[in-house]
Formats: C-alpha cells, structure tokens, sequence
C-alpha cells in the first residue's frame, strides 16, 4: 500500500516537475534568431495586441515562436530519427537512410536549365556551349542505396566515369554535395569530351581541410553515422579572384575561415555568389560557367586550362546573365548544375537571409526580388 | 487547441492544472467553464458564441422543462424539447452540412451532449442543472470538447456537484493522458503516412497487396487516432476527478460487425441506441420495422461523421452487414473456429473504412476494385520498399490494436517513454528545413 502510493507520488511529482520545468526553462532561455541548420530566421515573441488575439494571428504567432525556440530542438529532432531507424524506417524527413552511412536525396528535375543551355548555344554556337549533368548521388552509388529502392540515371559520360570510381570516396555522407574528389572525375571526363587533357590526380596538392563535416542532410535528421572527412585537391595555379564584381572584399578559390562554420561545403568559392571573376594569368581563353553549389568544388580544375573565368549562378544573379555576359568578352559557355529548380532560395521561401543572399543583393540593386525569380 | 501540440501540453494543461488545483472545490466548475472557453477560442475565437448560446439555449430548456414536467404541461415540454432538438439539429444541418461555412470544432459533439441532456430531463431521468456554471462546465468541458467521447448528462451529473480529487486518480489519468499522447503521435500520425503514400498513387499503378498495405494501415490510423484522443480526454478528466466512460475497447479483436460496434466508438453507439433506435421502437416491432430501425440508425451515423456520399455509404454499409449478421450470418460463423470470424471482421472494416477515407464515393470504388484484386499486379517493388520502411510499425500497430500491449501500458516507464518520444516527435514535425536550404 506504502509502495504504492510512493509510486502515485514520484509520477505525479514527475509530469508536474516536466510541465513546469519546460516552461520555466523556456521563459530563461535566450531566444535564438536564427538556425543554422534550416538556414532560417526563427519565430520571435510576438507582441500581446486585443485586435491580434481576436483575429487568431497572435495565437498563430505565438505558437510558432513557441515550437520554433523549444529548447534544444536539434536535439529533439535526433531523438525522433534514432527512434524511427529503430523502427526499421529508411526514409526520414525526406531523408533516405543507405549502407555504410550514406544519406540520400531525392533530387526534382525541371527544364529550367536545359532552357538556359538553349538560349546560350543560340548565342555562342554549339561549338563554345557544354553542359555537365550533375549525377544524384543515389543514381551513381546504386550499391549504397537501402534496399528496395533506386534512382534514375542519365548514362551520359560523366555518369559513366563517376560510376566507374564508385568505389571511391566522390559523395560526401552526410551532405547531398559530391566530394572535391567526384567532381574531379566529372571533370575528367568532360575535359576528354572536349578534346582537353585533363590535369593527372597526381599533380593535385591533395589535403584533408576538414574531418568532421556534417552537411544538409545530416541537418534534416541530426544524426550521421559518421562524419565526413573534406578533401582538397588544389591545382597549383595562382589567382586572382574578384567576388560579386569588387563589391566583396573576399580573395582566393578557397575560404578556410569557412570551415569551422555550420555550413563547411561554403569553403569552396564562399558558397554561392551571383558571380565570380578568376583570372589565371595564364592559358587561354575566356569560361563563362552557370552553375549551381555542384561547381564550387570543380571550378579550380578549369583554371588549368583558361585565363579567365567568369561563374555565374543565375539563382543569385539578378540581372540577364546572358545579356550581362554578351560585354564580357566570353569564348565558351559550360553549364553545370543538377537540374534543379532554379528558384531563388531568398524568393521561393521568403525568410531566406543567408549570407549568400545578402551578398547577392548587393550586385544589380536595380532589379527587385520579384522580377529575380523571373529571370529566365 | 489540440491535445498534441507543444502549446497544448507545455502551456495550456500546466496552466489550467495549477488553477484548477488550487481553486477551491465551488469554484472548480467555474475554472474548467473558463478554462474551456479558453481553449476553445485560442486561435479561432468566432464560433466560440455559437457554443455559448447552445450552452444558454439548452440550460433554459432544461429548466422550463423540468418546470412543465412538475407541473404536468405535457404540452408544453414536448413543444420545448421539439425546440430544442430542432435547434439542435439546425445549427448542425447550417454549420456540417451546408458546405458553405467552416465546420467549428467539436459541434457534432456538444450539440449531441446537450440533446442527451434535454431528452433526459424532458423523460425525467434527470434533474434539470440549476447552475449554469456547472452545465457550462458540462458542455464545454475541454478534455472531450473536440473529439469525444460524448458525455451524457446523467453519466457526470454527481461529479458535476462535487468530485474528489486525489492522487490514485491524478497517476492513473496521466498515465491514460500519456499513452493516449503516444497512440496518436507516435503511432496514428506515422502510420498514417503509409496511407498517404499510397493514396497518391495513381490508381492504375497500384498492386493489390500495397492497396492492402494503405488501407490497413488507415484502419489503424483512424483507430489510435481517435482511441488516442479518447484516452487522453479520459485521462484529464480524471486528473480533474470526472470519471468519463471508455470510448473504445479494442474493437479490431471483435469476431463480428455486430461486436466491433459494441467496441468502437462506445459512446456514440450509445447515443444512437439510446435516443433513436429504442424510441423507434428497436426490435420489438417486428422484423420489417427493427430492419428499418437499423438502418435508419446507421445512416445518422453514416452522415453524423461528415458531410459527403460516400459517409452515408459507409453507414448504410455496416448497417447492411449488421442486418446481415443478425438474419444469419452469426449463426452461420459460430459453426466456425473464431479466427474465421476475426478475419471477416478484419477485412470488412477494412473495406468500410477504406469507403471512409477517400474524399468521394467513386474514389471509394476505385479502391475497393484494387483490394478486391481488380489489378494486374499482386505486388510490385513499391510495396517491398513500403513493406521494409513500416513493417515493424504496422506490426506494433497491429499488437496495439488488438490489445497485447495492454500489461505494458500498465508500467508507468512506458508512460513516461511514450510523453517522451511524443514531445520528439512533436517538436520534429515543427522542424522545417528551409525547403531550398540545399542550395
């Protein structure tokens, strides 16, 4: 009987002390702005208003700041993924669970950027245009994949090469970027389709830079089985690298300040900027490349080969690349990207201020943020 | 409000608990009247009047008819309780069925609690409530205001004047409250996604054992769901010392259609047997009369869970069937081992509540041809990758439903395992990476 009513105590004592406590913690805490792993501004306090509680937005407005400062969110989100891999789950928040570690994404095609490639064949001839497909990682590591499932691939040669070295360390676990390493062999195998001699493995300076970097997918569960380790292999070429036409005071290919921040991958080319001037003093030849974040890391490959690089990420850019392009006194035209959604990331979301964003809005002020998504 | 929202649980409940505890006992009606109406009107405050005035409304009624009765004016209380259950039924007819105006919350429950009420004080078998705060705490009463059970008057009406409050029935109601919690976040809402998976399908792309898969796992969807909810209102209304009766009692271990109804949504069935089915006349009328009895019932019940053809197809469905068992169809299964029984009840609510879940009655056709193996395919990869992705969830779903995990909810670990993994799950399903982050 005595036991017993121990054990009414102790459970009451406890839903009382968690309730309580839950509140008492977050009416203590600080409120975060930001979160670093969904990359958006949180919900703030909102402000008590008669007319605002009356029409239901305060309420909507206080929950969302309720869930969106709960303490230790990340942590929760880990607990809810364990739980659901015990459960046997291969897909989680988007997220496919694969062998050895693996994360994969699914990746949505859109025409968006076979448009691009139209218009800038029109322009330059198909002689000075190419285009590389960026593969998903789940098409080219077919043996990583959870059971049961597949993704759909277009054997084109840079498929073939990245399938041939899938043995290798080319996609990152836990981020849906492929390593520096994978885009060398998309690389390879595009340079050999253009009658170029791509720069041996061998004469690349490879270094670790990073050994624990956790990327976007490990973002959406909070749980990696391990790490990635980031890899660079730098050409030796020396550059001078103008970000956002002079409007950035950053230098250099890549930012190793970067590296200790939520979001590693930005240490090639600082992410993404509307565009990007290389000049190698050296070679040939003038590159425009429009890209997505695929080509921050294969980008210092092509400053072997010309003297001058333009990169140009028509998301960020917002202004005509193609008219912009036409003074630039452009030789040849690679389109590089994933064939996804070009939306802007600021625009299609409408809380995105990323740095990335930031400075992209500094190049061509003119054009509002609405005619941006329209720019192709 | 609802119960699995982190407002709800780490706001509103300790919020309420504390003043609810520590107001005197005469004022405890007058918290949990207040209580609710704050709790209705968070985020919604319009339709929190028409609940007022059905509250108002039915509290006069129940006086003057209390009132007619004493004093022997059968005319007058059958006028008033015609009044009242016309009001009733108008304010449901314009709000449910109408389709023009958004559906307030939990109007199919209060409107049947206050109809329970006037029917009760008009025959007698109860004392009209002199206190509008207590039969405001009736109505509006938070724990069931949304999703039941429907409370009748008389079930509460000691507890209204004065209940105990104490710890054997604070540990018990969390415990429901926190098992509750777990059925409907960790289990209805994830193995609800198989469902949704497969229900955006193409319909020519579906093999039969993956339409199997979605509709049973919306079976169970709608079972923890509802059950869960249940739970947890019985478990709050506990913590504050009302005694609410089960709503459900494992309805998926039932051997016929006629038992799953005993099992699944007691309280309504109840309701209907109660106020429509008896007062018709029930089966002492003859076979023809007790045929239209039920079907009369099971098309109300049919209607009373939505607006939309294919509700009233369902009901009149399971009204089919229950006609059925009764013609021959019991007899004829007792000669059987009662697995055969199991299994018929299984896929004949498998079948009905498929009719249920679809958005329109051709759709409901459409997928029944595929489980009745209209289709090429018996299985294909998609129902491998589902099978290997909610096997092991289903397979708990199917343990949970038919009761043998009953001694583990016993154990309050479990309790406090299931609150826990909830709040997880909770505050994960609130965690949006930026849809474009990736770039």
């Amino acid at each position: 009987m005595m036991r017993k009513r121990k054990k009414e105590v102790a459970v009451c004592a406890l839903f009382a002390l968690t309730l309580y406590g839950m509140w008492m913690v977050d009416f203590l805490q600080e409120e975060h702005l930001y979160s670093e792993w969904e990359k958006r501004m949180l919900a703030q306090k909102p402000k008590w208003e008669l007319e605002a509680v009356l029409n239901g937005s305060y309420e909507k407005a206080y929950e969302e700041w309720m869930t969106d400062q709960f303490p230790v969110r990340n942590w929760w989100v880990g607990v809810k993924t364990r739980c659901e891999m015990l459960s046997g789950k291969k897909e989680i928040n988007g997220i496919y669970l694969g062998k050895d570690g693996y994360l994969f994404s699914d990746q949505v095609r859109t025409a968006e950027w076979d448009e691009l490639e139209d218009r800038m064949t029109e322009q330059y001839g198909e002689e000075s245009v190419s285009r590389i497909h960026v593969p998903a990682a789940g098409s080219v590591l077919t043996e990583k994949l959870p059971c049961a499932l597949s993704f759909p691939a277009e054997k084109d040669a840079v498929w073939e090469n990245l399938y041939g070295h899938r043995e290798e360390y080319i996609y990152y676990r836990t981020d849906h970027h492929w390593t520096m390493l994978g885009a060398y062999y998309a690389y390879e195998a595009w340079a050999k389709e253009r009658g170029m001699e791509p720069v041996p493995l061998s004469e690349l300076q490879a270094e670790t830079v990073k050994e624990d970097f956790l990327g976007t997918h490990y973002g959406r569960l909070h749980y990696a089985e391990q790490p990635d380790v980031m890899e660079l292999y730098a050409p030796k070429v020396e550059c001078r690298v103008v970000y956002d036409l002079g409007e950035s005071d950053l230098t250099g290919l890549y930012q190793p300040g970067l590296l200790s921040s939520r979001d590693a991958y930005r240490f090639f080319l600082d992410g993404n900027h509307a565009a990007v001037q290389i000049d190698t003093g050296r070679g040939e030849g003038h590159l425009a490349v429009l890209k997505d974040s695929f080509a921050n890391c294969l980008v210092p490959f092509l400053t072997v080969h010309y003297q001058k690089i333009t990169v140009v990420d028509p998301r960020y850019f917002r202004a005509d690349p193609a008219a912009w392009l036409q003074n630039q006194g452009v030789t040849e035209v690679l389109i590089l990207a994933q064939d996804t959604s070009l939306s802007t990331p600021g625009v299609a979301g409408g809380v995105g201020v990323e740095s990335d964003q930031d400075t992209a809005s500094a190049v061509f002020t003119d054009e509002t943020a609405v005619e941006k998504k329209g720019i192709l | 409000m609802v119960f699995s929202s982190l407002i709800f649980i780490f706001r509103f409940l300790p919020a309420f608990l504390a003043v609810y505890l520590l107001a005197p006992d005469r004022y405890r009606n007058l918290v949990l009247f207040m209580g609710s109406l704050v709790f209705y009107a968070w985020g919604e405050p319009v339709y929190i009047g028409l609940m007022l005035f059905s509250a108002f409304f039915d509290y006069g009624n129940g006086l003057v008819l209390e009132y007619a009765r004493m004093r022997g004016k059968t005319g007058l209380a059958g006028m008033v309780l015609t009044g009242s259950i016309l009001v009733n039924l108008s304010l449901l007819a314009i709000f449910k069925y109408s389709g023009v105006l958004p559906l307030p919350v939990g109007i199919s429950f209060y409107t049947f609690q206050t109809m329970s009420y006037t029917i009760d004080v008009y025959r007698g078998g109860v004392k009209a409530q002199k206190s509008l705060t207590a039969f405001g705490a009736y109505v509006a009463m938070f724990p069931q205001l949304i999703a039941g059970p429907i409370v009748r008057y008389k079930d509460v009406e000691a507890e209204l004047k004065h209940r105990n409050l104490n710890l054997r029935d604070g540990y018990e109601g969390i415990g429901r409250f926190c098992m509750g919690l777990g059925k409907k976040v960790l289990l209805a809402n994830q193995i609800g996604l198989l469902w949704e998976t497969v229900i955006k399908l193409p319909s020519g792309e579906l093999s039969m054992l993956t339409a199997w898969l979605g509709s049973t796992a919306f079976a169970l969807q709608l079972y923890f769901d509802f059950s869960g909810y249940s739970d947890m209102a019985v478990g709050m209304a506990q913590m504050m010392g009302f005694h609410l009766q089960e709503n459900f009692h494992y309805p998926y271990w039932s051997g016929s259609i006629t038992e799953f109804w005993r099992r699944w949504h007691i309280s309504l069935g109840q309701w209907f047997r109660e106020y429509v089915y008896i007062p018709l006349g029930g089966n002492r009328k003859g076979l023809l009369l007790q045929i239209r009895n039920i079907l009369v019932v099971w098309m109300l019940t049919g209607i009373w869970h939505g607006r939309g053809w294919n509700f009233l197809a369902w009901g009149l469905y399971f009204g089919v069937l229950l006609i059925l068992e009764k013609w021959f169809l019991l007899k004829w299964l007792s000669r059987f081992p009662s697995a055969v029984g199991h299994l018929y009840t299984c896929a004949a609510v498998i079948l009905g509540m498929t009719v249920f879940a679809v958005d329109s009655l051709p759709d409901g056709i459409r997928m029944i041809a595929v489980l009745l193996g209209g289709t090429a395919k018996l299985w294909d990869a998609e129902t491998l990758w589902l099978l290997s992705n909610y096997g092991v969830l289903l397979l708990a779903g199917v343990f949970g439903a038919v009761g043998s995990g009953k001694r583990l909810a016993a154990y309050p670990v479990v309790w406090i395992l299931s609150f826990f993994l909830s709040v997880a799950y909770i505050v994960d399903s609130a965690y949006n990476p930026f849809l474009y982050f990736r770039f």
